[in-house]
């Protein structure tokens, strides 16, 4: 039987709940750790470092207590996106602008090359991928939107005093993240209401042409609808006399405590040493250890 | 008068596999036959949404089966064949219509079942003239109906390619008298020329008058089902459930509380008022 699968299952993983520790964290240091673990692994051009990162993720997950099926089942959808990703990094060669030659040439045919250094870019990409899809998945699943919003908008505050306004700054990041899921559910709602009166939405799982024509009938009420609904969010948020920042105060505030402290100190360690690690090793050593592998 | 859809130990969970797994469906076992028309009812979070949503395919069944005729809908070469004879009417009609204009509306399901042009246009003109609309009615922007409007395009559009069975979910919640009783109508009207209708409500009253035959959910499980009449007497266990019987039977409990006797084989408000006005010319000793 034909199945709508891929396109009934439009979903975004969002918040669950749970008392573990990485939920309990306070959302300033679940930023600052993610913030500093998606800056190494943008500065870091070694695989093995990012490997440290992708472990110490996993070991997270396994605190959250969140099953790691939740965390990786939105990775099917992004396999077709990443697979191009893929091919690009596989054959394209930057270094043969600044040297002609191949010294490391490991496939050839006709224009079709792959380097030494294109395949260990090509692992990196995909290593960098996952640590910041898990950092994303795992973030979004421990931490609420309104807890993220606060965090924000306390890390934003100083900028105050040069006059940035740190609660509008927040509250449009959360409308926005908000929107994000809202959307999602709305674009549910249209496939299901056109499919249950016989529309098909199911294609072969390579027609991306023929997918985005028939996802065009979706664009089309979904932005009506989401200029619908900001205009009723502007409405419900005058209605209860919102004024910005200015003034505002808070139902409950949060605070850092030791298990905050412990757990930055923690990753800075973790992540320093996973950068520093590499340093020791002999680089062509890696190398060779990697391609005897195969 | 053989089973149209036929449902066997139906279990389904949300999130399945996941901490957030929640059970909706335990073992549900239901038919309709052709013909009938069948209530389904229950509290909210029952499961009824969920069990409405596996009779057209929107959801699948992970445990169970559902027959068509016989045929499970997993042997259903195309999914497009189910939905072709079951349509199905959301809960609220902003969940159903998407179109800007009232005849692209209804239409719409046309087209994907091969209507042409014309034809679909007739089918838009003599909808609107049973519901007492003009034909200009078509070029209505779908956003400016009010609710009850809404409703009843939303309506047009499911009966439109007429589905062989009717799947309607909560269709008069949330409506003025007049658009529930033109709503009541027309479902009438579709069960009447012999098609099947299952109707999900919570509106006991108006159960008691169209339906032939009532599942109670609760929990996720059939906790009663049979003739309507017999259910709805089960005035204990709908309570139970969260529902309000029929006017009529609360009625008759009232009575029946304050001493009065009451045969029990009444089973409609005719039937009560016909048993009441028998009994006045005894209580007073005139004749009418």
């Amino acid at each position: 039987m034909k199945r709508e699968s891929s396109f009934l299952q439009i979903s975004f993983k969002g918040y669950i709940h749970g008392n573990s520790y990485i939920h309990r964290l306070d959302a300033r240091a679940k930023i600052f750790i993610s913030t500093i673990i998606i800056a190494a692994s943008l500065l870091t051009g070694n695989p093995v470092s990012l490997i440290i990162l992708i472990v110490f993720e996993l070991a997270l997950i396994s605190i959250s207590g969140i099953k790691y099926s939740y965390i990786f089942s939105p990775i099917p959808p992004l396999l077709p996106f990443l697979f191009i990703a893929v091919l690009f990094r596989l054959f394209t060669h930057p270094q043969l602008e600044a040297n002609s030659t191949f010294i490391d040439t490991i496939w050839k045919w006709k224009i079709f090359i792959i380097t030494e250094n294109s395949l260990i870019g090509t692992l990196i990409l995909l290593f960098r991928f996952f640590v910041i899809f898990i950092l994303f998945t795992l973030f979004s699943a421990t931490t609420r939107l309104e807890d993220f919003t606060k965090g924000i908008e306390r890390i934003v505050k100083p900028l105050q005093k040069v006059g940035i306004p740190a609660h509008e700054f927040s509250m449009v990041i959360s409308i926005a993240i908000g929107f994000f899921h809202i959307l999602v559910n709305e674009m549910n709602r249209i496939i299901k209401a056109q499919v249950s009166r016989g529309a098909e939405f199911e294609t072969g799982r390579f027609q991306l042409v023929k997918k985005v024509k028939k996802l065009s009938p979706l664009i089309v009420p979904l932005f009506s609808f989401s200029l619908e609904h900001s205009k009723h969010l502007v409405e419900a948020m005058e209605s209860r006399c919102y004024r910005g920042g200015k003034g505002r105060t808070y139902f409950t505030m949060t605070k850092y405590s030791a298990r905050d402290y412990i757990s930055m100190i923690i990753s800075i360690v973790v992540i320093s040493l996973s950068i520093i690690i590499v340093k020791f090793v002999n680089p062509e050593e890696i190398k060779k250890y990697f391609f005897d592998l195969f | 008068m053989g089973k149209f859809i036929e449902v066997k130990n139906l279990t389904y969970f949300y999130n399945r596999g996941t901490i957030n797994e929640v059970q909706a469906l335990k073992n549900v076992n239901i038919y309709v036959n052709r013909g009938e028309t069948v209530g389904i009812v229950g509290p909210s979070g029952s499961g009824k949404s969920t069990l409405l949503q596996h009779f057209n395919g929107l959801l699948l069944q992970q445990n169970g089966d559902v027959l068509i005729d016989g045929v499970s809908i997993s042997d259903y070469s195309n999914i497009k064949d189910v939905r072709r004879r079951v349509g199905l009417l959301f809960q609220n009609p902003e969940d159903q219509i998407f179109e800007r204009y009232v005849g692209d509306e209804i239409a719409y399901a046309l087209f994907n079942f091969g209507y042409s042009k014309e034809d679909a246009r007739e089918r838009v003109r003599e909808l609107l003239n049973k519901v007492g609309y003009d034909f200009e009615f078509k070029n209505r922007l779908t956003k400016e109906l009010s609710g009850g409007e809404k409703r009843i395009v939303s309506f047009l559009s499911v009966i439109a390619y007429k589905p062989e069975l009717l799947v309607l979910d909560e269709p008069t919640v949330g409506l003025d008298n007049f658009y529930r009783q033109k709503i009541l109508n027309l479902i009438n009207e579709w069960a009447y020329n012999g098609n099947s209708v299952i109707m999900v409500s919570h509106n006991m009253n108006e159960v008691s008058k169209t339906c032939d035959r009532i599942y109670l959910l609760n929990n996720g499980r059939v906790v009663a089902q049979g003739k309507t009449e017999k259910v709805l007497m089960k005035t204990t266990l709908l309570l139970d459930s969260g529902l309000t019987p029929p006017d009529f039977i609360m009625l008759i409990s009232s009575l029946k509380q304050r001493g009065i006797r009451i045969k029990d084989d009444i089973y409609s408000e005719e039937d009560l008022v016909n048993y009441m006005v028998d009994q006045i010319p005894r209580v007073k000793g005139i004749s009418l």
